[in-house]
């Protein structure tokens, strides 16, 4: 089954001869409990691929679905909520609110949403995450690969639609870098859990279900 | 509503951010402090005020005369009637032995004992009636009347009505007319047990033709039958409601139609529609009333009276600037918290925070502020307000309205400072929350923050500008009201330091105005009286100069002209032929012709010849009352004017000399001759070694209206201490505003130094040394301190040219302390920045 899906996606910054084109027509399908790798070169125009598949930057040009929902006719309040429940979002430089501990951090979605948290399944997330000890422990606390994995229980923690990693272990040792892609794949296996990872990292993109190669804002290559 | 973990983010957020919290809640609570202190104080002086009219006219709205006793519960009942007490005219008694002859009797009223506390009336000896056989007496009654009672004493009174020659009953209002009867009701006898001092004029008027005599109102008494008191005065005090619409109100009360008067705006009544309807309302109504404005002036505070006007603009005038400054700070350290937390608000956004909970974050982050600084700020504006109270009655102690002021805290005016300061807080975060709930999750994704120097830079030049203005508004306002002050001080150049004017003719008055001229402390004295005297301008010869610079008397179309005729006591006058070196005999049937003008010319005070007479000269004209005026009069009199100079006889100051055709100053004897109905207005002026003593024996003695009495050597202790009060209260709020003023601009530098502090150590580590560091500082800073300097300077400078232009075009002088005013601002920036600099570079 689809979950996500883009036409002629395209955006462009700047404006006249300054004006450059991150992505260029793009158009793809991701279905339901795939692992999709997204590859390519810096500037390639992978992470602003990511950012409008997951509602953070609105496209020059071009739709995209995601359920059956074009996010982009949704209102910013509306697309806010619907990111909130459907889409998880894992970025490079973790980017955890530094004034909330761990277990706040991975709940704040559902706080957001006003839904009281299933402490059993929470307790289960953590657990998984291997953050049993580190509840109560601020980001600044924890080493870079205890964030990430903060960072992954946040996206998780609502059973979104999709998750978007950015690099997610582009600021990982390899050690760490390979328990975050297991995570990810075991969300994946053991969830039917979608996930969309862009890396330069061949290595850690082979271990997805698809690969897409983009260069100058398009695919170039599936497989 | 604010979910629990945005609470808590918040809560933690500003525990990490301390120096903008504590920031935010200095400002908060210095601005809601002085909207307290503001609020407060005006509400306590609008009570001393009441308070003071009170006392001094009576405690009551409107009074209703000769209300039949059968109507008075519809006048006591009425809606808008609060509270009302009545008192019963009994009558009329001839006072034997009375020496003034427009007073020839006594007026007895009967009192509750209500009436009598509400009614101002101030014991001087013994105590108050307590039954119908018991009765005060004005103390007028013998200082004016000349007929000596003491307490303990007894009078016998034959209680009668007055009737004019037709027949028709007069009242307290109707002076004494010649052929008017008595008619005898009943008479009774009384025990003198107290004196009170006069009563206020809503109870006997000055022309009424009775003294007021009180005995206590018993109508089961046995000395003063029922039947007697069937006609009632009440005493009103209206509702709330009913003195807003008090035309209406007392129409209702009266019976009588209203006569239409459009308002311009429904809730802003104008007094003048208002006056007009109540002046045509005692023209038509069935009972005579009074009106107490001396009382209903303060209770309104109306902002429709033209009085409040100027009250009502200083203290709006007042919360804007401290709302303005508190905003602009406030909203100063909310925008750069804001930006600080501008990657936090993105991180928020890009999981799933809608723009929403990202503006109600921001104004929770402001309630948490409010919630403690707006009642520790109220409590501090009560306390600051109760001080300030406190030190205006002690530097201020013996100034008469002074006694009366109190701490007054109305629950309104304090509502009213509350909501100032909320709506103050969330003005200030209005703009911080839409611009957070715009966050954008890419740029904090991208670890971007977008710095906004320009930003910091508006905020530094308008606080240096705001507080620049306003410093120099101030001082301008100060500098005019210090030298109105000096002016005002040495206004009176007739060498008098105390003066009365006294109420009633100069036949009546003439014994108690020279005993007391007689007084121990009195140097030197002079009584003076003035009378028209009406002359041709063809006749007059006027000084070119005086035509040109003065423009009256208008010689193309003015045939006739008046000339200020001044009696100034025998005494006095011997005393300035002396001076002049002129023999009493020769010149005490002439006039001295004063020949001076004092106005303005060129834009200073300067005086000039009125006339070109000279001594043997004649002027023929004819002296003239106030009926007269309007008719040319035949010019049969003459008088020669024995020398004309350019000195004043003591007690006439240049004021008395503003008459466009000069001043004849002529002997006691001369101007009872040739006008004898003239010299109606007395003025006595004294050079008193005593003045607080003299004063004192004018009232209680003389009986001379407090009112009329002057004592300037207090008058001028007083101004220059209000002044100085004045001063503390302007420069303290200026301080306040300062305050804020120098927390936004310290807080905005420092943090804006905070998030360079890479720049500055890219800096360093390429070479840059302490020295040239500071420079670059110093750079900075002056740039930011020249351009707020020179716009507060463009503001306070205009301000200050409007004012001067609307209230002070007079005053001469006061632009020197702008100049003070400037250097001050200057100094005190250089050491203001001065110190961040030392701060910032110590911080490394």
């Amino acid at each position: 089954m689809e979950i996500l899906r883009t036409e002629h996606l395209t955006k462009i910054y700047g404006k006249g001869n300054t004006s450059v084109t991150a992505v260029n027509d793009l158009s793809l399908s991701v279905a339901q409990g795939e692992f999709v790798a997204v590859v390519g070169s810096s500037g390639s125009g992978k992470s602003t691929l990511l950012h409008m598949l997951g509602g953070v930057d609105q496209p020059t040009e071009g739709k995209v679905w995601i359920q059956g929902e074009d996010i982009y006719t949704l209102s910013t309040e509306k697309l806010a909520i619907f990111r909130r429940r459907q889409i998880g979002l894992i970025y490079q430089f973790f980017n955890l609110i530094p004034t909330l501990n761990v277990e706040e951090n991975i709940t704040l979605p559902c706080e957001l949403d006003g839904q009281t948290v299933d402490k059993k399944r929470l307790d289960k997330l953590i657990d998984e995450l291997g953050l049993n000890g580190r509840k109560t422990h601020l980001p600044e606390e924890l080493s870079g690969g205890q964030q990430q994995r903060v960072s992954i229980g946040r996206a998780l923690i609502n059973r979104p639609a999709i998750v978007l990693a950015d690099e997610p272990t582009g600021n990982l040792d390899k050690k760490n870098s390979d328990e975050i892609v297991e995570l990810l794949r075991r969300a994946n296996q053991e969830y039917r859990q979608t996930i969309i990872m862009i890396t330069h990292n061949l290595e850690i993109a082979k271990t997805a279900d698809r690969v897409i190669v983009i260069e100058d804002g398009k695919i170039i290559r599936e497989g | 509503m604010v979910t629990s973990i945005m609470k808590k983010r918040t809560i933690r957020e500003r525990k990490k951010n301390r120096r903008q919290t504590i920031a935010v809640w200095i400002t908060t609570c210095i601005a809601t402090a002085l909207f307290a202190a503001v609020f407060s104080f005006a509400s306590s002086c609008q009570a001393g005020l009441i308070e003071y009219a009170k006392d001094l006219s009576g405690d009551y709205d409107y009074v209703f005369y000769d209300v039949p006793r059968e109507e008075a519960d519809h006048i006591v009942n009425n809606r808008k009637v609060a509270t009302a007490y009545q008192s019963v005219g009994l009558g009329y008694a001839k006072l034997s032995g009375s020496k003034n002859p427009d007073k020839p009797y006594v007026y007895l009223a009967a009192m509750d004992n209500r009436a009598m506390q509400k009614n101002a009336l101030h014991l001087i000896k013994g105590r108050m009636p307590k039954n119908d056989h018991e009765i005060l007496l004005s103390r007028h009654m013998m200082t004016n009347g000349g007929v000596e009672y003491r307490v303990g004493d007894m009078i016998t009174l034959d209680i009668s009505e007055r009737e004019d020659k037709n027949g028709n009953v007069l009242t307290q209002s109707s002076g004494y007319r010649t052929g008017e009867k008595l008619k005898k009701k009943l008479t009774a006898s009384f025990q003198v047990v107290g004196i009170v001092q006069r009563p206020n004029f809503g109870f006997e008027e000055w022309t009424a033709p009775g003294y007021s005599v009180i005995t206590y109102l018993n109508p089961k008494g046995d000395n003063i039958p029922e039947k007697y008191m069937q006609r009632t005065d009440i005493y009103c005090k209206y509702t709330k409601a009913g003195l807003r619409d008090r035309a209406q109100t007392t129409a209702d009360i009266v019976g009588v139609t209203l006569t239409p008067g459009v308002q311009k705006f429904p809730f802003i009544k104008d007094e003048r529609i208002t006056n007009r309807q109540i002046n045509d309302l005692m023209e038509r109504s069935p009972y005579r009333f009074y009106e107490n404005w001396g009382l209903i002036r303060f209770e309104r505070m109306d902002i429709g009276q033209s009085a409040y006007h100027m009250l009502y603009l200083a203290v709006a005038v007042t919360n804007v600037i401290i709302l303005a400054a508190a905003v602009s700070c406030i909203g100063s350290s909310f925008a750069i918290s804001m930006e600080e937390k501008r990657k936090s608000y993105g991180m928020l956004a890009s999981v799933g925070a809608t723009p929403r909970q990202i503006r109600q974050s921001v104004y929770y982050e402001a309630f948490l502020t409010g919630r403690t600084a707006i009642p520790l700020g109220t409590v501090l504006g009560l306390l600051l307000s109760t001080g300030g109270i406190f030190a205006i009655k002690a530097l201020l102690y013996g100034q008469n309205t002074v006694q009366y002021l109190h701490v007054h805290v109305a629950w309104q005016m304090l509502i009213a400072g509350i909501l100032l300061s909320t709506v103050t807080l969330v003005l200030s975060a209005r703009r911080p929350a839409k611009q957070a709930a715009k966050s954008s999750p890419v740029a904090a994704m991208r670890g971007q923050a977008k710095k906004s120097r320009r930003a910091k830079k508006r905020t530094i030049t308008a606080a240096i500008a705001g507080c620049t203005a306003l410093f120099i508004l101030v001082s301008y306002f100060m500098g005019v009201q210090t030298i109105s002050v000096g002016q005002s001080n040495h206004m009176f150049d007739d060498h008098a330091n105390v003066s009365v004017d006294v109420q009633g003719s100069w036949e009546v008055n003439r014994s108690a105005v020279l005993q007391s001229t007689k007084e121990k402390s009195v140097t030197e004295a002079a009584v003076l009286r003035t009378a028209a005297y009406m002359v041709n301008t063809k006749e007059v010869p006027y000084t070119q100069t005086h035509i040109r610079r003065n423009g009256a008397p208008d010689l193309k179309h003015e045939t006739t002209a008046v000339i200020q005729v001044l009696a100034v006591g025998e005494t006095a006058y011997r005393n300035y032929l002396k001076e002049l070196g002129l023999s009493y005999e020769t010149a005490k049937d002439c006039a001295i012709f004063y020949n001076a003008y004092a106005g303005y010319w060129d834009g200073k005070e300067t005086t000039w010849k009125v006339t070109d007479y000279k001594p043997g000269d004649w002027i023929r004209g004819q002296f003239c009352h106030e009926e007269q005026m309007e008719k040319t009069p035949d010019m049969t009199d003459q008088m020669q004017i024995a020398a004309v100079t350019t000195r004043r006889p003591f007690g006439v100051d240049t004021s008395q000399s503003y008459t466009d055709s000069g001043t004849i100053i002529v002997s006691d004897a001369w101007l009872d001759a040739h006008d004898p109905q003239g010299g109606a207005k007395i003025t006595v002026k004294y050079a008193s070694t005593d003045p607080g003593t003299l004063t004192q024996a004018l009232e209680k003695t003389y009986d001379f209206y407090p009112e009329e009495i002057r004592n300037r050597d207090l008058q001028n202790r007083e101004n220059n201490m209000l002044l100085f009060v004045d001063g503390i209260a302007l420069y303290g709020f200026l301080l306040a505003v300062l305050l804020i003023g120098v927390t936004n601009i310290c807080n905005t530098v420092l943090t804006d130094l905070w998030q360079r502090r890479r720049e500055f150590v890219i800096l360093r580590s390429v070479g840059m040394t302490p020295k040239q560091e500071k420079q670059m500082l110093a750079k900075e800073f002056f740039g930011y301190g020249r351009n707020g300097i020179a716009i507060g300077l463009v503001i306070g400078g205009c301000a200050s040219a409007l004012y001067y232009r609307i209230f002070a075009s007079g005053v001469q002088g006061a632009l020197w302390f702008c100049v003070a005013a400037t250097v001050v601002i200057m100094v005190g920036l250089l050491l203001l920045f001065a110190g961040m600099i030392r701060y910032a570079m110590m911080k490394k």
